[in-house]
């Protein structure tokens, strides 16, 4: 369905090391666990997939990453970015890696941009903000840019947000959001809202962009077949944690959380077999393990949240990590970890 | 006070709670015990939470201002109409002097009050209603009604307003219910507006669509689901109505064109204008009723404004 | 026409077909819909695919009763629905139902759970001390717990609102279900639960539905005929 991508094989730099984040709000009902206890490494020219269900928390994550969270929210742990805790940056210096080093790719296209602006200023608007350069230099520039995402002929640029469809003003917003080359792409759901075949078309652009531009992209979806076809390595979240993370096509094949599990049977291919019970809400999770209530092979043990543990590869898999080409720091993370007592 | 919450006044009480609550939730992670680790995301608030302070100031002068006209008689120093020696400065047997004919200008507001009140209410009770029936039906009917409704508002929107009322006024036996009742009729018009793209927006919304297909009649879906709706704009129009029915109340007072026969804010100005207040310096005489006339305009708009600003902030969190 | 023993078409287009004016002084006559004809029959789902802009919506509007067309005769049971009047007029209407996509939107949001129930509950006259029971009953049809009740819809999950809209729409007894996208805007988990939910409804009751999606898998999974609707026209697939 999707195009097929095979990790990276040359060495690879950690760029984003995200540490014991947690994100809460407080609420009159209580304080709302929004985020507990991330921690996940993005390694250069990788996509690194966040896959979970509406209200997991996955969007809170993206928000806290680039700091755009609003003022209630209460932040914990650390996301370090070259040498730089994000968390601790003053507005002035967060607004400068904004947009420049690490973009952000919205849902909803069409809403995302100005409708009294055209689409090669839209463009090429980062460069004048950012770089300060020329009206006219930055328009060129975004031409380039938007040609390679497919965007030209017809006067195309010189049109409105409001006359383009939804898929073009997808990819109108990848050459945004790539113009000024970032080191990290933080796609929140980008095919939302868009036709079966224009987010395929959209998820190709996307992943295109780390051959291109040389970055890395932290894709937040639903979709767990997208993700496993687009990404390198796949974290999944449930309720606030994430519950398993590891290569992609290990995840998906081989599943080791119940929770993953299930997501996996839901699947049209796997006949939609619906999760018993429904998603907790944020302000009384589940105690222990939070997946606990709706788990089919619930032990005694799982009243006791579990640690993330990391988890022995098996013999078949062992080689391809392998030729994967990992330095020492890279294997440990490549490892597959889930948070679960049974395995 | 529950009522004054839902009303607005205290805006974001959610807020103010989760202030108290956000200290005990802010926590240092046990796991990574440096400085990195520790809350940043804190910003200042002022006090204690934010209630919408101009809100309450305009809801207190409001009260003040009602209670001034229900209880007039209680309040007043004397009778309005009752003759005392004439231009008394302000003194301690009248506190805010008297007039040319000796009435205690002190008992003349408070019983000015009430016509002021009346009338505002009456008129913006009487417009709003108009306005939003006319909205609704033209908004959920759409087609010839909406077309046939919003051509008569297009008609009542191209008269002169204030120059009809002054005419009739005075062909009419003026008295302040006749004005109260002209303003009303025609003043509807750019609520039914507000009202009417409001509802058009609304029946588009599925839920409207999904009562139409279950067989719930029109006058269900209008006043069940639609109304509720739509109810957060109709306050504050409702509000401002009341603000400039009494502006134009006074008005039409001071031209001369009100009903001799009661105390009211307006006629107390005509009176200071046409029999030399304003020339020999009584200031007693009209810039209580001016003022008077302007703090209760002031508190019904600054209710107003704490409403509609209520409304953004719903909007904003939904 | 029909054989003998073929079961009798529920809700039947003949011919529809829609025209919309365009342009200020110049009207351009837009074709949306070009003759088209279906026919739902008990117990069977009938699924609609195309893309976004084909007039999937328009059409599933024009079936349910909410537009009308150009030219061309939607018949329930054999009777053409616009002169229907009086009792006739209600049975159509309560036995055709429609569901939308948008789950937030589908629920008055200024109305609790419990009230929206109760709303439908009064349009059947039932009597009010049977609202209690009726409610939970329903409710567990639909695999939600009556805690949810005294919420706003606002304060409920989109699968959830969507499990609300199917219990309003079951109350009534309708024969057939108009279902326009009815989960694409939910999670695949949800969406797995919704979709089996139908699929035991329609199981239990001999409900006939009208599945508008685009995504394929959900009409494979639930559809006993597809057509796909392009350029104005059916196509049988």
């Amino acid at each position: 369905m999707y195009p097929g991508i095979s990790p990276e094989k040359h060495q690879q730099r950690r760029i984003l090391k995200v540490e014991g984040l947690s994100v809460s709000f407080p609420t009159t009902l209580g304080s709302v666990m929004a985020a507990q206890d991330i921690s996940f490494d993005l390694w250069e020219k990788e996509i690194l997939a966040l896959v979970g269900e509406t209200g997991c928390g996955k969007s809170v994550l993206a928000s806290a990453i680039l700091r755009l969270l609003p003022g209630n929210a209460v932040v914990s742990g650390s996301v370090v970015f070259g040498d730089r805790d994000l968390l601790c940056l003053s507005e002035k210096d967060i607004s400068r890696i904004r947009g420049s080093q690490i973009s952000m790719v919205f849902q909803n296209p069409t809403l995302a941009h100005n409708p009294l602006i055209r689409m090669e200023d839209q463009i090429a608007e980062p460069l004048c903000v950012h770089r300060g350069r020329s009206k006219k230099s930055s328009r060129k520039l975004a031409e380039k840019v938007a040609i390679s995402f497919g965007l030209e002929g017809g006067g195309i640029l010189k049109m409105y947000p409001f006359e383009l469809s939804g898929g073009m003003n997808q990819r109108a917003m990848i050459s945004t959001s790539v113009i000024l080359s970032p080191r990290i792409i933080i796609a929140d759901e980008p095919t939302k809202g868009l036709d079966d075949a224009l987010a395929r078309q959209a998820i190709r652009e996307l992943s295109s962009i780390k051959e291109q531009w040389g970055a890395s992209l932290l894709l937040i979806t639903h979709d767990l077949s997208m993700a496993s076809a687009v990404s390198d390595r796949m974290a999944v979240m449930y309720c606030g944690q994430i519950v398993e993370i590891g290569l992609s096509s290990e995840v998906f094949e081989n599943p080791l959380h119940p929770y993953s599990r299930a997501l996996k049977g839901c699947l049209p291919e796997n006949g939609y077999n619906p999760i018993p019970g429904s998603s907790p809400s944020l302000i009384q999770p589940p105690s222990g393990c939070r997946y606990h209530p709706r788990c089919s092979q619930m032990t005694a043990l799982c009243k006791e949240a579990p640690p993330m543990m990391a988890v022995a590869k098996s013999s078949s898999n062992s080689k391809k990590i392998g030729m994967s080409g990992c330095s020492d720091d890279r294997h440990e993370s490549c490892g597959r970890q889930v948070r679960c007592w049974r395995c | 006070m529950a009522g004054l919450q839902e009303l607005g006044f205290f805006n974001s009480a959610r807020s103010s709670g989760q202030q108290a609550t956000k200290r005990e939730a802010g926590t240092v992670n046990p796991g990574t015990g440096d400085a990195a680790s520790m809350n940043r995301h804190e910003r200042g608030h002022f006090g204690p939470g934010s209630f919408s302070f101009p809100g309450f100031l305009g809801l207190m002068l409001f009260l003040s201002f009602l209670l001034m006209a229900s209880f007039s008689f209680a309040i007043a120093p004397c009778d309005p109409w009752v003759r005392f020696q004439p231009f008394l400065p302000p003194g301690w047997g009248h506190f805010l002097g008297t007039n040319d004919l000796g009435n205690d200008i002190l008992s003349e507001l408070i019983y000015g009050s009430k016509v002021s009140l009346i009338v505002g209410f009456g008129a913006a009770l009487l417009s709003t209603f108009l306005g939003t029936l006319i909205g609704l039906l033209s908004g959920y009917y759409k087609g010839l009604v909406d077309e046939i409704l919003m051509g008569i508002t297009d008609i009542f929107l191209m008269i002169p307003q204030i120059p009809l009322i002054i005419v009739l006024a005075a062909f009419l036996k003026p008295s302040f219910w006749m004005v109260a009742l002209l303003l009303g009729c025609l003043w509807w018009t750019s609520t039914a507006r507000v009202i009417r793209s409001k509802t058009l927006q609304i029946r588009e919304m599925s839920f409207i669509e999904g009562s139409r297909s279950m067989g719930f009649s029109d006058l269900h879906i209008i006043f069940s689901d639609v109304l509720p709706n739509i109810f957060y704009v109709i306050l504050p129009k409702f509000l401002l109505a009341v603000a400039s029915a009494m502006i134009a109340e006074a008005s039409i007072s001071f031209l001369g064109l009100g009903d001799a026969s009661m105390k009211s804010w307006g006629m107390m100005i005509n009176f200071a204008f046409t029999r030399g207040g304003f020339i020999n310096g009584y200031w007693w005489w009209y810039l209580p009723p001016g003022l008077c006339i302007s703090l209760s305009v002031l508190s019904v708009i600054l209710m107003g404004f704490a409403l509609e600003e209520r409304d953004l902030e719903t909007e904003r969190i939904e | 026409m029909r054989q003998a023993g073929e079961m009798l078409a529920l809700l039947n287009a003949e011919g529809i077909s829609l025209e919309h004016e365009q342009g200020l002084i110049f009207k351009k006559r837009r074709s949306i819909l070009k003759d088209i004809s279906m026919e739902l029959v008990e117990g069977e789902t009938l699924g609609l695919m195309g893309v976004s802009g084909s007039g999937k919506t328009t059409l599933a509007k024009i079936m349910a009763g909410l537009e009308h067309p150009s030219s061309g005769i939607v018949s329930f049971q054999g009777k053409d629905i616009r002169p229907l009047s009086g009792k006739e007029y209600l049975d159509f209407r309560r036995s055709v139902q429609m569901i939308f996509q948008d789950p937030e939107g589908s629920l008055n949001p200024r109305k609790s759970i419990e009230g929206s129930i109760h709303e439908v509950l009064g349009l059947l006259r039932i009597p009010k001390r049977h609202w209690r029971a009726r409610t939970s009953d329903i409710l567990n049809t639909v695999g939600l717990s009556e805690e949810l009740l005294c919420r706003c819809p606002g304060q409920v999950s989109g699968g959830q609102n969507q499990r609300i809209v199917l219990a309003r729409v079951l109350l009534l007894n309708p024969k057939v279900m108009i279902l326009d996208e009815p989960t694409s805007a939910l999670d695949l988990s949800v969406q797995a639960y919704i979709l089996t939910l139908l699929k035991k409804l329609q199981k239990e009751r001999g409900l006939s539905y009208l599945l508008i999606s685009h995504q394929a898998d959900v009409v494979r999974f639930m559809a006993h005929e597809v057509y796909v609707l392009g350029e104005g026209r059916l196509k049988r697939v």
